[in-house]
């Protein structure tokens, strides 16, 4: 490869620093103008401008419409950054081609929404809107550009699926599409990301631009550098094109729930060394006491160790005095690590064992995460508490969060259903607007409300009077929990209460989820799921269900986030059809636990045995929204926080950065 | 006890493979502060500092011999494991000297980056320069290469021979001030004066730069670098300044203490000599300039560069000497830390002491500097305004936002947005809203006692002078100066010889004439009525003979203590007629009458009553008098109850000394002492308490004592009192 190559091969963009102070202000002014009323109704006119553009272009032969999209495709090659002019021919095109490939013919609003992203909008398209063919028209325009184009989704299963469904409509206008998933090796990656269009997941991509970093010899080169260099460093020739475009489905996930998550590449390295440690160091955790040993903190996350737990911790470690370890300070560390993993890292909740192996549970999406590890020493004393071989501790070769690797594409633009509570900070961001599309069709969901309950049993009983009662009317029942294990302690419940026909999809189950998906909206079936039956995934209605209603969904536990919440209910009544959703929730809920101070929480629960029915319903609703305000305000610092802490190293660790230099004479 | 940073970092792999050493140029130097090893790292380019532990030295020498900074950490772990620092710790170090430029890599490094960093320094730089006005500093001059090449001057100042040259001039010059010293009071009375101003800073210009050189040459001495010299304003005053902080690497700390002390060294021997020059000039413009020079040298040096709270030399030998590098920086982190971790319960915050000495310490200074700062702030605040009020606004304005203001957004800002607060900020919030809620509820709030002051004299009822009617020889004094007298008591006796002799004479006369008279009558009836119109003369003046004669026995006018303190030792003398003898005076009631000034009054005829009233007499503090009745009189007066009252006679009442005018009111009955016809109006319009004393016989009362009235009000918030104190003052000072 040529330098010139490299250098694109590795471009990304110089992220704008963060606002401070009152431009903060003024941005977020800005902000609330280019995504208020005025841009969606200056896209509502370019939709129709693009529907009855569409209208003449249906009437083409196929011939011509090749001819068409040829003509166009050079055009917006020749022009990369002219495409406010084409754009309405273009896209209307794009429509017509997709209608004659897939048999889907858009509506206005996915049209609508096409255009927005097409000018670097985040989109909020309702759940069930067909949000994959929006994204797959937009992405075909932008693909034309011959830059590459990325189409980022929520996991693997659905990069494969919508790039195999829009395969043809891509062939049909002239471009290659492409996945790239967790399983391919390099080859196939490589050809994956030499498509114009690739489908793939933010963790893929993202490793994937780490990789080729590290494998171009010098870390994090500065493209401006690459370019002056004669020598050209590479060992190995990058596997991405650079970060040009990006359509992000799910946007609000991965821009937001994902975005403090670092993608770390490393190395497995020995774990002779940290065995013997991690599995001391928990035989002697089995021994302490919470109280006389140590405190925890529940609230910051953090274990203090006590006087007497000190000294038993020195004299009971059973770990030679050698090496790393061999220092009481570590020592003390590394039996603090072992009682976090005692107290705050629970089996079924935090993470699933899964093969003899930990795998980390995404708290956001409820997938197993089986390429990720806690920080070192911890992932393995965990380990340790299972009883489980003892992997080697990662060492990290390069790092960077998805919020720092996403600001480093050109153009950014995204979908999700939820996105509204986060436009702000997307805009702060990200730098990019957020625009509404309206629905094609008016909503035929019914939401039954919010109902709290003063206890387990009580809510229980609830969720099986419901379930009893839906299922006897045939409606396909989806039934979400937070964790694993409550998703399994609700399928164990149900099957005491005498439902055999249900289906459990959670971590422990992945490998199910496509059969599973695509029974649950059967008639009469009954599907308990934690979050993985949230974003993204598309329950299609058996036949005639429908007329039942719908599918009925049960969310038996409160989120953090009210977008996950929304995420929930927005599987049912899709693209039309009608569907129905109720919560059943409990006072003592992990949630409002964390979140409501302790003497409302209190005076809550005391409103149920005083029998105050409408005010403890109405109090329930209100801290309800308070606790979703509550929790999104706090990670919403927190991620500016990471931000700028990010930008505080970059800063502090500048001499770690560039290309190596001749300043030593080596040996 | 906060946890130790954990031994693995997440930006392990940033640094882990990079060769990275000190930057040539760096040098170390170990040192010693409270006991503990450090190692300063000073960059001779830039003169900034840095200070690690042995630890973090450890592991720079480690790297100086590792191919990777990996490498230089596994083998700090292979040879102290205990000691040795975590990842964390190391990011953070090189970190460190990467900001402050020691650092350098094989890498090309973030040039962007520290040109941001350096940018902003400058910035920050630049800011502290204007924001500090009182410490504006003018880099203007290298004096390192004049230095060196005259560095024969500094071997012989800080020689053995130096010293003894010095302390021999300060000995000389202070013992001819001690033997002088009457003389040079006189010289340097008009020091501050309009015309000697310009000298005095001459001089002061001249000793300084002096001053300054001293510190250069001590530095340049004991081998550190002198990269610059300038002007900087002290109190804006334009003065010399030296760039002497190389020496902070010095090893030994008396090295240290011995560059900042360097200057007033040369100071105080500069005072010596011109103590010298002074004792032995006449008068003329050397002795004078001389004069100056002592008070310059002395004075000036210890008010300013001594002390510790301003940060001059005093400030830098004090924290050499405690050890404490950054003394006012790692005091104000003190203050954060204990506020942090004590009022808003912030647990992670780290205490900045390292013993519980050096924190006692810390609090301390921090307490004694902002009470120093800010009366000095307001001392000059004060002083500047009332010679240019305009100015004095100005200031106040600046001092206010800099001083309150800036910092009052400052720590609302960080109780707002600090991540660190991030789990207590409810609490922060609260606790800063509740601290300056209490202190405004307990101004506005809390009622205090409230009481003013007023200046009085006693008087006597009844109350009556004692003097001669006639001229005479003091016979005896009858009553002893001290007794308690009933009207009409004889007190003194005087003798007039000549009057004896008039009566001698008359009685002879009227004998004469008697018998003369009682011939007539029987030879010559009309001589008869002749002689008897003679007798009847006679007899006239035989009456004012007599009355004379008992105006000799001096009787008390009224009933009370007769005081004539010395007229005991009068015995015998002749005394004129109208002298006064003593008084006599009531022992039992005795009133008051004090004045009370215009800005007062308001608070004793409006909404305010006078709760209570004590009285102390002037000389007899300690005892306090009640009283039993209390009138206020509502009317304006001019003329002063006593002459005491008035600045001319030590009280604090302005006076003059012509008649008031036609216009103006006439004194009231019993308001001037007419008897010593002193000036007693005041200037400006005053009203009069009068009050009956209630007795106490601890207490000596004399007619005419100074007493001063404290009356008690109802009480009233601190708040309220001081805010009417300061418009009073302003009313008063600025009549605004």
């Amino acid at each position: 490869m040529s330098p010139s190559e490299i250098q694109r091969s590795l471009f990304e963009r110089n992220p704008p620093k963060p606002h401070r102070g009152l431009d903060v202000l003024a941005h977020g002014i800005l902000g609330w103008y280019k995504g208020g009323r005025w841009a969606r109704r200056r896209l509502v006119g370019v939709a129709s401008a693009i529907a009855v553009q569409r209208e003449e272009f249906e009437t083409l032969s196929d011939h011509d419409l090749n001819v068409l999209l040829a003509s166009l495709r050079q055009g917006r090659r020749r022009a990369p950054d002219g495409w406010q002019k084409v754009r309405v021919k273009g896209l209307a095109a794009l429509a017509v081609a997709a209608q004659r490939e897939l048999g889907l013919r858009c509506y206005e609003v996915q049209l609508m929404a096409a255009a927005a992203l097409v000018e670097g909008y985040f989109t909020e398209v309702d759940t069930g809107e067909g949000k994959t063919l929006a994204i797959g028209i937009a992405a075909g325009f932008l693909g034309w550009s011959g830059l590459p184009c990325h189409v980022l989704t929520a996991n693997d299963y659905l990069a494969k699926r919508d790039a195999t469904q829009l395969a043809r409509f891509y062939h049909r206008i002239g471009l290659k599409a492409g996945y790239v998933l967790g399983d391919q090796d390099e080859n196939a990656r490589r050809e994956g990301y030499a498509c114009h269009v690739t489908y793939s997941t933010a963790k893929e991509v993202a490793a994937d631009y780490l990789r080729d970093r590290l494998h171009t010899s010098a870390s994090l080169v500065s493209p401006k550098l690459l370019s002056l260099t004669t020598d050209t460093p590479q060992t190995q020739a990058p596997v991405q094109r650079g970060l040009f475009n990006a359509l992000i489905d799910e946007a609000d996930h991965a821009l937001i729930d994902e975005a403090v998550t670092p993608m770390i590449i490393s190395r497995e390295q020995d774990a002779a060394a940290i065995s013997e440690a991690a599995n001391a160091a928990w035989e002697l955790v089995k021994g302490l006491e919470k109280g006389p040993d140590y405190r925890v903190d529940l609230e910051t996350r953090k274990i203090e160790l006590l006087p007497q737990g000190i000294q038993r911790i020195r004299e009971g470690l059973a770990l030679s005095q050698a090496g790393l370890w061999a220092s009481d300070r570590r020592r003390l560390e590394l039996v603090s690590l072992g009682l976090e993993a005692r107290e705050f890292f629970l089996r079924d909740a935090q993470y699933v064992v899964d093969e003899d192996k930990v795998v980390i549970v995404d708290p956001g999406t409820g997938r197993p995460m089986p390429m990720r590890t806690w920080r070192q020493g911890l992932h393995q004393i965990i380990e340790a508490k299972e009883g489980l071989p003892i992997s080697g501790p990662s060492e990290t070769l390069a790092r960077i969060s998805f919020q720092a690797f996403f600001r480093k594409y050109q153009s950014l633009a995204g979908a999700s259903g939820t996105l509204r509570e986060a436009a702000a900070e997307i805009w702060q961001t990200y730098r990019a607007p957020l625009v509404s599309i309206p629905r094609h069709l008016p909503s035929q969901r019914y939401h039954a409300g919010v109902r709290f309950y003063p206890s387990r049993q009580l809510r229980d009983e609830a969720l099986l009077h419901e379930v009893k009662y839906r299922h006897a009317r045939g409606q396909p029942l989806l039934i979400g929990c937070r964790t694993v294990e409550s998703s399994e302690q609700a399928a164990q419940f149900i099957q005491r209460e005498g439902f055999v026909a249900h289906q459990v999809l959670n971590a422990l189950r992945h490998r199910e989820e496509a059969i599973l998906v695509a029974l649950a909206g059967e008639e009469g079936q009954v599907t308990i799921a934690t979050g993985m039956a949230g974003r993204g995934t598309d329950i299609r209605l058996g036949e005639g269900v429908a007329q039942l209603g719908g599918l009925h969904v049960i969310s038996t536990e409160a989120n953090e986030s009210s977008r996950v919440d929304r995420q929930l209910f927005g599987r049912s009544a899709r693209q039309g059809d009608p569907g129905s959703m109720i919560a059943f929730y409990e006072v003592d809920d992990a949630v409002f636990k964390r979140f409501i101070p302790g003497l409302v929480h209190r005076v809550w629960r005391r409103t149920f045995e005083l029998r105050l029915k409408v005010i403890s319903q109405v109090m329930g609703s209100l801290l309800l929204w308070w606790v979703h305000r509550t929790a999104h305000r706090l990670s919403v610092r927190q991620r500016r926080q990471v931000m700028l802490a990010e930008q505080e190293i970059r800063r502090s660790l500048g001499f770690t950065m560039g290309r190596r230099g001749k300043y030593f004479s080596h040996k | 006890m906060s946890a130790p940073p954990p031994t693995f970092d997440e930006s392990w792999h940033r640094v882990m493979p990079l060769r990275a050493r000190l930057r040539p140029g760096v040098e170390v130097h170990a040192q010693r502060f409270r006991g503990q090893r450090w190692y300063v790292i000073r960059d001779g380019l830039s003169g900034k500092f840095f200070r690690v532990r042995p630890e973090a030295y450890q592991f720079i020498c480690e790297m100086e011999r590792a191919q990777s900074v990996g490498e230089a950490w596994e083998s700090c772990l292979e040879h102290d494991v205990d000691h040795a620092p975590g990842q964390g710790e190391v990011v953070h170090l090189l970190s460190q000297l990467h900001r402050n430029g020691l650092l350098r890599s094989d890498r090309e490094g973030d040039a962007e980056g520290l040109a941001e960093v350096f940018a902003k320094e400058k910035q920050s730089e630049v800011v502290q320069r204007w924001s500090s006005l009182l410490f504006f500093r003018l880099p203007l001059w290298c004096p390192d290469a004049f230095l060196r090449s005259t560095a024969w001057i500094g071997t012989f100042l800080f020689s053995r021979w130096g010293a003894m040259v010095w302390l021999a001039l300060v000995i000389w010059g202070a013992s001819e001030l001690v033997t002088n010293w009457n003389a040079f009071a006189t010289d340097t009375s008009g020091l501050l004066g309009m015309a000697n101003l310009g000298w005095l800073y001459l001089i002061m210009g001249v000793i300084k730069v002096l001053h300054e050189m001293g510190h250069g040459y001590a530095c340049r001495k004991l081998g550190g670098e002198v990269p610059e010299m300038g002007v900087m304003l002290l109190l804006f005053t334009p003065l010399p300044y030296v760039d002497a902080s190389s020496s902070t690497a010095f090893r030994n700390k008396w090295d240290r203490i011995l560059v900042g002390a360097a200057g007033m060294l040369v100071e105080t021997g500069l005072a010596g000599l011109a103590a010298v020059v002074w004792a032995y000039t006449s008068a003329g413009t050397l002795h004078m300039l001389a004069a100056n020079a002592v008070i310059a040298a002395s004075v000036v040096t210890l008010l300013f560069n001594a002390n510790p709270l301003l940060r001059y030399d005093g400030y830098h030998m004090l924290s050499d000497w405690l050890e404490v590098p950054n003394l006012q920086a790692r005091a104000a982190q003190m203050m954060q830390h204990l506020v942090d971790s004590h009022l808003f319960g912030l647990k992670q915050s780290r205490n900045p002491a390292e013993t519980r000495k050096e924190a006692v310490m810390l609090v301390a200074y921090w307490l004694a500097s902002w009470v120093y700062r800010l009366t000095i702030t307001l001392g000059i605040l004060f002083l500047i305004s009332q010679q240019y009020l305009g100015f004095g606004i100005l200031l106040a304005v600046v001092f206010g936002f800099m001083w309150v203001l800036l910092p009052l957004l400052k720590n609302i800002l960080y109780l707002m947005t600090s991540p660190k607060l991030e789990r207590c900020r409810f609490r922060a919030c609260g606790v800063s809203a509740a601290l300056v809620g209490g202190v405004l509820a307990f101004l506005w709030l809390v009622p205090f006692p409230n009481h003013f002051r007023a200046d009085g004299v006693v008087r006597a009822e009844p109350f009556a002078r004692v003097y001669t009617a006639v001229e005479g020889r003091m016979k005896k004094l009858v009553v002893p100066s001290g007794t308690y007298v009933t009207a009409g008591t004889l007190l003194v006796e005087l003798v007039n010889e000549e009057q004896l002799f008039d009566q001698m004479n008359l009685e002879g006369e009227m004998a004469n004439a008697e018998a003369q008279s009682r011939l007539a009558l029987e030879e010559d009836p009309v001589r008869y009525t002749s002689m008897k119109t003679y007798f009847e003369a006679l007899e006239i003046r035989r009456k004012r003979l007599k009355a004379d004669m008992q105006a000799l026995r001096i009787l008390a006018p009224c009933s009370g203590l007769w005081l004539a303190p010395d007229l005991s030792q009068r015995q015998g003398t002749t005394m004129s007629r109208g002298l006064e003898l003593g008084v006599v005076q009531s022992s039992e009631a005795f009133s008051i009458s004090a004045v009370v000034r215009q800005d007062d009054v308001s608070r004793l005829f409006t909404r305010e009553q006078v709760r209570g009233t004590e009285v102390r007499v002037v000389g007899q503090e300690g005892s306090v008098l009640g009283v039993t009745t209390f009138a206020a009189i509502p009317a304006e007066r001019e003329a002063l109850p006593s002459a005491a009252l008035g600045i001319a006679g030590g009280g604090k009442v302005g006076v003059h000394s012509h008649q008031p005018g036609q216009d103006r009111k006439l004194p009231g009955p019993g308001m001037v002492d007419s008897e010593n016809g002193k000036a007693t109006y005041a200037t400006e319009p005053i009203f009069e308490i009068r009050a009956d004393l209630r007795p106490d016989p601890a207490v000596k009362l004399l007619h005419g004592q100074r007493i001063v009235a404290r009356m008690t009000l109802e009480p009233a918030p601190l708040g309220t009192q001081w805010w009417r104190l300061l418009q009073q003052t302003f009313q008063r000072t600025y009549k605004l």
